[in-house]
């Protein structure tokens, strides 16, 4: 009785809810919950977007024209070699299959709401008062997916009035993603790659064999499986670079905000809490060894035996500030203490949902507000081997404790995300052909590789670090210091 | 017996042994032809929990005219009389004291370092919560609130004689006085295990009272304040093995002899059944076999060791809503695996919510063999039921769920003494209940689930059939008991850490379809 009440009520609420998102649908973005009214970046999708099919958009005249790799065949490299165009395929692969029998749904996963949101483009949208049934889910994450849903954009965007507008006027009229800039474009990749209000993977899809989600933009966008159907404005290595930094923030946000929607949910109806997936994967999934030194030699940064709260996305936020004054020149951002008064009370034996919810709505606000500082422009250009170097030799400190004779945290994420973010700098600024300041890199990063990979010498196959040992990070880690910090006298 | 009288013997043995102190001064000295000198009875309050007062006797020495004494009564019949050697020389047990030493034990400087944070006075051998399993508590009536000085605590000591047999005084000197006659046999044989534990003797001839007692640190006992948390396991615990009673005996130095290697209770079961039983809960092996009878009661006691552990937490959090329930309560390797692929878990499916960590599978995998054995499996499966329930409602559990089921599971169990009787047919069929669990699916991913149950098993197959060596082969998937005994290991152990890592490390590696496919030859 008292859950069909609560069942009535959560309609009710829901129904709610689509109205008022109804009544705004030309509201500025993103949508949240919030009291406070905060600076925020534009260029996130919006629910309830009218979508096209891709087909509307890979006419042999428009982006279709079968040449891969060239401005108008964008549809056809996408075909080719674009990650997105498989989404929607491996809803039918023997993981998809067995994960909806372990989580006991009734539909296959090419059939599922929740899957479709990020397998498919959005799955119950209307198009001309049609519903998209699943015909055009197999298209998977299709032009809509990315560039936003089309419907209002799709027969003017090659007009020249449309050249005309602002990336702003043609994001808040019509719905238009400014993909181009980076903010939009890494918020739109984290919905899916980190979770979002109405889509996640937590720790149930996982166990039932979903991997797990760790995004980080520059693996990404430049891993050689990722065939482009376009060209970068910003050419390299300040690309690479402002890609990692504004990646970190905006996975950071979505990170954050998905926060905020679980301990809301949590602190009102009987939703996981703790979700696990809100912790680092390997402080629990690692093998018992005695000999693992744990917390022992390591600053103490959270109790005893209690998990690190998204260590894949904090690892490297308190060198926002400092970062910042290397790679941005516009409005000064400084330290994220919303941000930190959150990781502290998620890092408890019982955090309180409730607690939890306000906390992350505040460091949302914190991350949203620099989001939309990138936006007003400012990035530094034709940035140096010794801004490189310093900012390397940045991250390294970070991943070492206060004497430089242990690593600060030995979480694996946390090693996994500096040595991303190394490579990130050497890969930008030209590898082993780069300058030879950071060429020189090389080895220790080779060795940072190593110390991380996962095992992949017994036969049997395993995601995640066993036998990992925080040793040998740190000596790379060490390594990479004193690289750094030689290379132009003692900083 | 259950916990509850078992508390209620300790009220009366403390006042029995408070009486004895006030009477002691009129007490006549121990027969001067058994004892040279007289003996210092150990103090309740001030002893000094040293087994040199019962290296007298148990060490086989002739000391104080001991060898008369043992000539005149037949004790060589009836015990070793080399216990204090044995139990000094190589039981563990001697060396729960000096493992937490930070500058001996590698483990222990881990657990220190990481204890200590914030509070430099700190000292793991001072910590109650570690001195309750690695000491000798002298106050094991006061439940809570006790000091570290409630201990005895000698690097010699650790858990010794008295943590197991009792600290009461009185027994330590009824139990070898002689009839002043002279011409009847000791007193203290013919008495009952109920007088002797009103003396301050702990009944540990009942298996289960000896299963309860040493669940008590195997597994925990919450009103004892004997609990190791997930933050002392994080601070460098090792992790508590699945306790099965029988394998952890086996892996002891043994200080006694089973029954049936005793003269003195073969003849008395054989001449006087009821006085064998009544007075040393002992029925001839044919009626009642003694290694299936403490499986049994291993399995029964562990598993309302841990229900209890789960029944305090739930009931602390009902007084503190933000209380969850501790980590440690949960099965270690539901979490603390690597993630092979593909997933024995993802393979055999989930009871409830994939990635809901269960409890610890172990606990209920032979009770509830044991249980459908004895006829009582429906109950047995309609308790564990609602308590496996209420752990996956949500994660971490239903608190209130968890609490009402833990407490009607610890309710299951009443004691009658004779539903748990194996003779030669029931060990037969228990052990081949046993063999079936082992190879059943559901344990596909709960190694410590088919490791408890491999280790009864092998016990069974000694006691039965001598032939327990043809389960070597498995000691490949998984450690053969829970302390593999190595030649450097005789007199000084390998270091802990040492042992563990590689214990940890084939723990694992343990795969489920191998092991079965081996586990199949050997039947």
């Amino acid at each position: 009785m008292y859950y069909r009440v609560a069942v009535l009520f959560v309609a009710f609420a829901t129904a709610g809810l689509f109205v008022a998102q109804a009544t705004r649908s030309a509201a500025r973005a993103p949508v949240i919950e919030s009291a406070h009214a905060h600076e925020q970046p534009y260029g996130m999708i919006q629910p309830n977007g009218m979508y096209s099919v891709a087909t509307s958009c890979s006419a042999a005249s428009c982006h279709g024209s079968g040449i891969v790799k060239q401005a108008g065949g964008e549809y056809t490299t996408w075909m080719e070699g674009d990650p997105h165009a498989k989404a929607f395929g491996v809803l039918y692969n023997e993981v998809s299959e067995r994960m909806i029998k372990n989580l006991g749904r009734k539909e296959p996963a090419y059939r599922d709401a929740s899957c479709l949101k990020c397998h498919g483009v959005d799955e119950d949208k209307q198009l001309d008062g049609e519903k998209l049934d699943d015909r055009n889910h197999s298209e998977a994450v299709s032009c809509d997916a990315c560039h936003g849903p089309s419907k209002n954009w799709i027969a003017i965007h090659y007009q020249p009035s449309w050249k005309a507008m602002s990336d702003k006027d043609k994001f808040e009229r019509y719905g238009f993603v400014p993909s181009k800039d980076l903010s939009a474009r890494s918020l739109n990749c984290a919905a899916c790659h980190v979770g979002a209000r109405d889509r996640e993977v937590n720790h149930d899809l996982i166990a039932a064999g979903h991997p797990r989600l760790s995004f980080e933009y520059t693996r990404y966008h430049f891993s050689d499986k990722y065939l482009k159907h376009w060209v970068e404005k910003v050419p390299n290595p300040d690309f690479e670079v402002r890609s990692w930094f504004v990646g970190q923030v905006a996975s950071l946000r979505a990170a954050v905000d998905l926060l905020a929607v679980r301990a809301e949910r949590a602190s009102r109806q009987n939703s996981p809490w703790p979700e696990f997936s809100e912790s680092s994967c390997y402080s629990c999934h690692q093998g018992l060894n005695p000999d693992f030194p744990r917390s022992a030699g390591a600053d103490r940064i959270r109790p005893i035996g209690v998990p690190g709260w998204q260590v894949w996305y904090l690892s490297l936020a308190k060198l926002v500030p400092q970062a910042s004054q290397m790679l941005f020149q516009g409005d000064a951002i400084s330290s994220l203490t919303a941000l930190e008064n959150l990781r502290i009370a998620m890092e408890t034996t019982n955090p309180d949902p409730a607690k939890i919810a306000k906390l992350a709505e505040k460091a949302t606000a914190e991350l949203d507000a620099i989001l939309a500082r990138f936006q007003r422009g400012g990035f530094s250009e034709n940035l140096s081997v010794e801004t490189f170097t310093r900012l390397g030799g940045m991250i390294a400190e970070s991943a070492l404790n206060a004497n430089r004779t242990a690593l600060k945290d030995y979480d694996w994420d946390f090693a996994a995300q500096h040595t991303l973010a190394l490579t990130a700098i050497y890969h930008g600024t030209g590898g082993s052909s780069g300058p030879p300041a950071i060429a020189a890199w090389k080895p220790a990063l080779l060795k940072l590789r190593t110390a991380i990979a996962f095992d992949s010498k017994s036969k049997d196959r395993y995601d995640s670090p066993k036998d990992y040992d925080p040793k040998k990070t740190y000596e790379a880690i060490r390594a990479m210091y004193d690289l750094t910090h030689n290379a132009k006298g003692d900083r | 017996m259950n916990a509850r009288a078992f508390r209620g013997a300790w009220i009366v043995a403390t006042a029995a042994v408070a009486l004895a102190m006030l009477a002691r001064s009129g007490v006549s000295q121990p027969p001067a032809e058994a004892l040279a000198k007289p003996m210092v009875v150990a103090d309740i309050h001030n002893a000094s929990a040293s087994i040199a007062e019962c290296k007298a006797c148990h060490s086989g020495a002739d000391q104080r005219g001991v060898r008369d004494f043992v000539n005149k009564f037949k004790s060589h019949e009836f015990i070793r009389l080399d216990e204090s050697i044995v139990w000094e020389e190589n039981d563990p047990h001697g060396k729960a004291f000096a493992v937490l030493d930070p500058t001996a034990n590698s483990i222990a400087k881990i657990m220190q370092k990481s204890l200590e944070n914030g509070n430099p006075g700190y000292q793991i051998q001072n910590d109650v919560r570690c001195l309750t399993c690695h000491a000798t508590d002298m106050k094991p009536t006061q439940k809570t609130g006790k000091l570290a000085t409630d201990f005895a605590r000698n690097n010699d000591v650790g858990v010794g004689c008295l943590s197991c047999h009792g600290v009461g005084a009185e027994w330590q000197v009824a139990h070898y006085k002689s009839d002043p006659t002279g011409k009847n046999e000791i007193p203290w044989r013919t008495m009952t295990p109920k007088v002797k534990e009103e003396k301050g003797l702990r009944n540990l001839r009942d298996p289960l009272a000896k299963a309860e007692m040493c669940a008590s640190c195997h597994v925990g006992n919450p009103d004892e304040g004997k609990v190791v948390t997930h933050e002392m396991y994080a601070a460098g615990h090792p992790p508590l093995p699945p306790f099965e009673l029988v394998s952890f005996i086996e892996g002891e130095p043994k200080h006694w002899n089973n029954p049936s290697k005793t003269p003195y209770l073969v003849d008395l079961a054989k001449n006087k059944p009821t006085d064998a039983y009544d007075l040393f809960q002992y029925r001839s092996e044919t009626i009642d076999n003694y290694t299936a009878r403490h499986i049994a009661a291993g399995a029964i006691a562990s598993m309302q060791a841990e229900m209890k552990l789960l029944q305090a937490d739930a009931a602390e959090r009902t007084k503190n809503p933000s209380h969850m329930l501790d980590f440690a309560r949960f099965d270690c390797y539901a979490c603390h695996h690597d993630l092979k692929i593909p997933s024995d878990r993802q393979e055999r499916g989930y009871e409830g919510a994939p990635g809901r960590p269960p409890l610890k599978a172990w606990v209920s995998a032979l009770p509830a063999v044991i249980a459908a054995n004895a006829g009582l499996g429906t109950t047995f499966d309609e308790k564990w039921g609602a308590v496996k329930k209420a752990s996956l409602a949500k994660p971490f559990g239903d608190t209130a769920e968890v609490l009402k089921a833990s407490s009607e599971m610890i309710a299951w169990y009443k004691p009658n003494g004779k539903e748990f009787m194996y003779s030669t047919e029931a060990t037969t069929a228990l052990r081949g209940e046993i063999e079936k669990a082992i190879a059943d699916k559901k344990w596909r991913g709960d190694t410590e689930a088919v490791m408890h149950l491999t280790w009864a098993y092998r016990s069974l197959r000694t006691t039965l059939t001598n032939d327990a060596d043809k389960l070597d082969p498995l000691a490949v998937f998984l450690p053969k008991n829970v302390r593999e005994a190595t030649e450097t290991d005789k007199k000084v152990p390998v270091t802990a850490g040492e042992v563990l890592a590689e214990r940890q490390k084939k723990f694992a590696a343990f795969d489920w379809t191998k092991f079965q496919e081996e586990f199949s030859k050997l039947k």
